[in-house]
C-alpha cells in the first residue's frame, strides 16, 4: 500500500461514469474526423503529384509517318497559349515502361509501338482541351486523345474542397472535445469538494490531493478515450472496406498516412493531458479558496 | 499509555496565542471581537457558551478552517495569517480536531477513517496498523475496524471522530462538542483520553454544552456569551496552568 488514494471508487461516481462516456464518443467523433482527412488529403496528394493537368496523345501507325504527323502536331501545339509544354515520349521511355510487364528486351524491340505525345496545360479548360484536340487532329486525324487525366484533376479539385471540409470538421471536432474535457473534469470534481476539504484539514498538502484526483481524472479519460477507438475500429474497417472498392485503376490506393495514425493512438492520450491539467488546475483553485 | 509517549522537544512558543481577534462571516456583524487568549502547552480548556454563541466560530481559527478578520492568531508562534500555505499544512499536522459535524469520509472504512491523518504524511504502515488499532480499541470501536460511517450511530461516529484527532499525537488538540451523542459513562471516558493527552503535554480545548462533564473535571472553563470571553476559574484546584484572557 504504497500510494493509496484516499478517493471514493471511481466506479460509484456518476460524473465519472459520464466523464468517460462524453469522452468515448468524442474520441470517436475526432477519430472519423481525423481520418476523414488524412485519407482525403492523402488522395489528393496522390493525384496532384501524377496528375498535373496533362493529356496524353496517341498516335498509331507506321513509325516513321508517325513521327512526321507528331512532330507537325508539336510544332502547332507549341502555338498554343494553353500549351506549356508538348513533346514526344521517347520510344526508349515507352520500352522502359513496357519492361515490368514483359520483361524480354527483344520482343519489346519489335513492338509496333504508337508515338505517344505527352501534353502539359497551363489550365485544363474545356476551351484548352478543344483547341488541343483541334490542332492534334489537324495533324493526325487518326489520333488518340486521352484527357481522362484532366478530368481526374477536376475530381482532386474537388476533392481538396473536401479535405478543407474534412478538415474543419477534425478543427470543430477537437474543439468540442478539448472544451467538454475541460468541463466534464470539472463537473466530476464538484462531488469531491467534501473531500478535498477533510484531506486538506487533516494536514494534506496540495500537490498531493490535487495530484490523486488528476491520475484519477486521467485513468477515467484515457480509458473513455480507448473505448472511443474501439468502437471506432469497426467504422475504420469499413471506410477501408469502400475505399478498396473504389481502389480500380484510375484512382491511386487510398491509405491514411502514417502521421495519421499516429494521431488517432495519441487522441485518448492528449485528452487524457488536457483532463490531467484540468483536474489538477481545479482541486489548485478549489484549495486555494480554503484557508 | 504508550501510544501517546510525550515528545522530547516541545515548542517553545505556547500553541495558541489570540490577539485582539474578531471574527466575522462576510458583511454580517462580528461573532466576536478584540479577543486576547493564550492557552499554553499543558493545558485543558472547556469552552461553553450558548448555542450560536460562536464556539465553533473560535475553534475554526484554531483548527485553521478559517482566518481572523481582524487582530493575530499564532499558533506555535506563527501568525497564521501571514505564514506560507505550506506552513499552515505543516501547523495543521501538529494539531488534532473533532469537527461537530464529524466531518468523516463516507467512502472509507473506520480504520481508513483514523489512519487518515497518518497516512497523509506518509507513516509506514505498520505504524499505522498499530496506532489505530490501539486507539480505535481505545475508544471501544473494536469490531467496527471495516464499517462504513454512514453505517453507525451518532455516537459510534463521534468517537471515530475523536480518534482520527489524537491518531498523530498532536501537541494542541480541538475538540468541537466530542461528547454530544454519547451517553455519561462514554463522555468520561473520552474525557479521561484528553486529560491523558493534556498531561503528556497537549494543550486541548473542549467545546461543551455538557455542564455535568465539566464540573466533574475540574479545568478552568472560558465561557463566551454575546461576542465577550471571560475565564472561569476550575471548580477545585486545577491541573492545569491556566488561561489568560483579555
Ligand atoms: N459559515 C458561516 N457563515 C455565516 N455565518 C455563520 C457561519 N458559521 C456560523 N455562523 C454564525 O455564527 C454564529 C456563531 O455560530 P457558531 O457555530 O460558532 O456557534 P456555536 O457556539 O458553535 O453554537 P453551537 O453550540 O450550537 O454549536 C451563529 O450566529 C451562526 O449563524
Ligand atoms: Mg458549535
Amino acid at each position: 500500500m504504497s500510494v493509496k488514494s484516499f478517493l471514493p471508487p471511481a466506479e460509484r461516481s456518476t460524473m465519472g461514469g459520464f466523464l468517460i462516456g462524453i469522452v468515448a464518443v468524442l474520441v470517436f467523433i475526432s477519430g472519423i474526423a481525423l481520418t476523414a482527412t488524412g485519407a482525403i488529403s492523402a488522395l489528393v496528394d496522390n493525384w496532384n503529384s501524377s496528375v498535373k493537368g496533362t493529356l496524353t496523345v496517341q498516335i498509331i501507325g507506321s513509325s516513321s509517318t508517325s513521327t512526321t504527323k507528331a512532330n507537325t502536331a508539336i510544332e502547332n501545339l507549341r502555338k498554343l497559349p494553353d500549351v506549356k509544354r508538348a513533346e514526344i515520349v521517347s520510344r526508349d521511355k515507352i520500352q522502359a515502361l513496357l519492361k515490368p510487364w514483359l520483361n524480354d528486351d527483344k520482343l519489346i524491340a519489335d513492338l509496333p509501338l504508337p508515338v505517344l505525345i505527352d501534353i502539359e496545360l497551363t489550365s485544363p479548360s474545356t476551351l484548352a482541351i478543344s483547341k488541343v484536340t483541334a490542332v492534334v487532329k489537324s495533324a493526325a486525324d487518326d489520333a488518340i486523345i486521352d484527357d481522362h487525366r484532366v478530368w481526374l484533376n477536376r475530381i482532386a479539385d474537388f476533392a481538396m474542397g473536401l479535405s478543407y471540409i474534412a478538415l474543419s470538421l477534425m478543427i470543430m471536432a477537437f474543439g468540442a472535445l478539448v472544451l467538454t474535457v475541460v468541463f466534464a473534469t470539472r463537473a466530476s470534481l464538484t462531488e469531491y469538494v467534501h473531500v478535498i476539504e477533510v484531506l486538506h484539514l487533516v494536514g494534506a498538502r496540495d500537490a498531493h490531493i490535487a495530484s490523486q484526483f488528476s491520475w484519477r481524472t486521467w485513468r477515467q479519460v484515457v480509458w473513455g478515450g480507448m473505448l472511443g477507438l474501439l468502437a471506432f475500429a469497426p467504422a475504420l474497417a469499413g471506410i477501408a472496406w469502400l475505399a478498396r472498392r473504389i481502389d480500380i485503376g484510375i484512382l491511386p490506393p487510398v491509405t491514411l498516412p502514417v502521421p495519421y495514425w499516429i494521431g488517432l493512438c495519441l487522441l485518448p492520450i492528449v485528452a487524457g493531458l488536457i483532463s490531467y491539467v484540468v483536474a489538477m488546475t481545479t482541486v489548485r483553485r478549489a484549495l486555494s479558496g480554503m484557508v | 499509555m504508550a501510544l501517546f509517549r510525550s515528545k522530547t522537544k516541545e515548542s517553545e512558543s505556547d500553541p495558541v496565542q489570540l490577539e485582539g481577534v474578531s471574527l466575522r462571516y462576510g458583511n454580517s456583524p462580528d461573532i466576536f471581537s478584540d479577543l486576547s487568549l493564550t492557552l499554553p502547552a499543558r493545558s485543558l480548556h472547556f469552552l461553553t457558551g450558548p448555542s450560536g454563541a460562536g464556539k465553533t466560530s473560535l475553534l475554526s481559527l484554531l483548527y485553521l478552517a478559517n482566518l481572523p478578520s481582524n487582530g493575530q492568531v499564532r499558533l506555535f508562534g506563527h501568525d497564521v495569517a501571514k505564514t506560507s500555505r505550506a506552513k499552515r499544512t505543516t501547523i495543521r499536522r501538529q494539531l488534532g480536531a473533532v469537527f461537530q459535524d464529524f466531518r468523516l469520509l463516507d467512502h472509507m472504512s473506520v480504520f481508513d477513517n483514523v489512519a487518515l491523518p497518518l497516512r497523509v504524511t506518509g507513516t509506514p504502515e505498520t505504524a499505522v496498523q498499530e496506532n489505530v488499532s490501539e486507539l480505535l480499541r481505545w475508544v471501544g470501536l473494536e469490531g467496527l475496524f471495516d464499517a462504513l460511517p454512514p453505517v453507525l450511530s451518532g455516537g459510534q461516529k463521534q468517537r471515530v471522530a475523536i480518534a482520527r484527532a489524537v491518531v498523530t499525537r498532536p501537541k494542541l488538540i480541538i475538540a468541537d462538542e466530542p461528547t454530544g451523542n454519547v451517553d455519561d459513562a462514554i463522555a468520561e471516558r473520552l474525557m479521561q483520553l484528553f486529560v491523558e493527552l493534556h498531561k503528556l503535554g497537549a494543550c486541548v480545548i473542549v467545546a461543551t454544552h455538557n455542564e455535568r462533564l465539566v464540573e466533574r473535571f475540574a479545568f478552568p472553563r472560558l465561557h463566551m456569551e454575546r461576542g465577550v470571553m471571560s475565564v472561569l476559574p476550575a471548580k477545585s484546584p486545577s491541573p492545569s496552568t491556566g488561561a489568560q484572557a483579555g
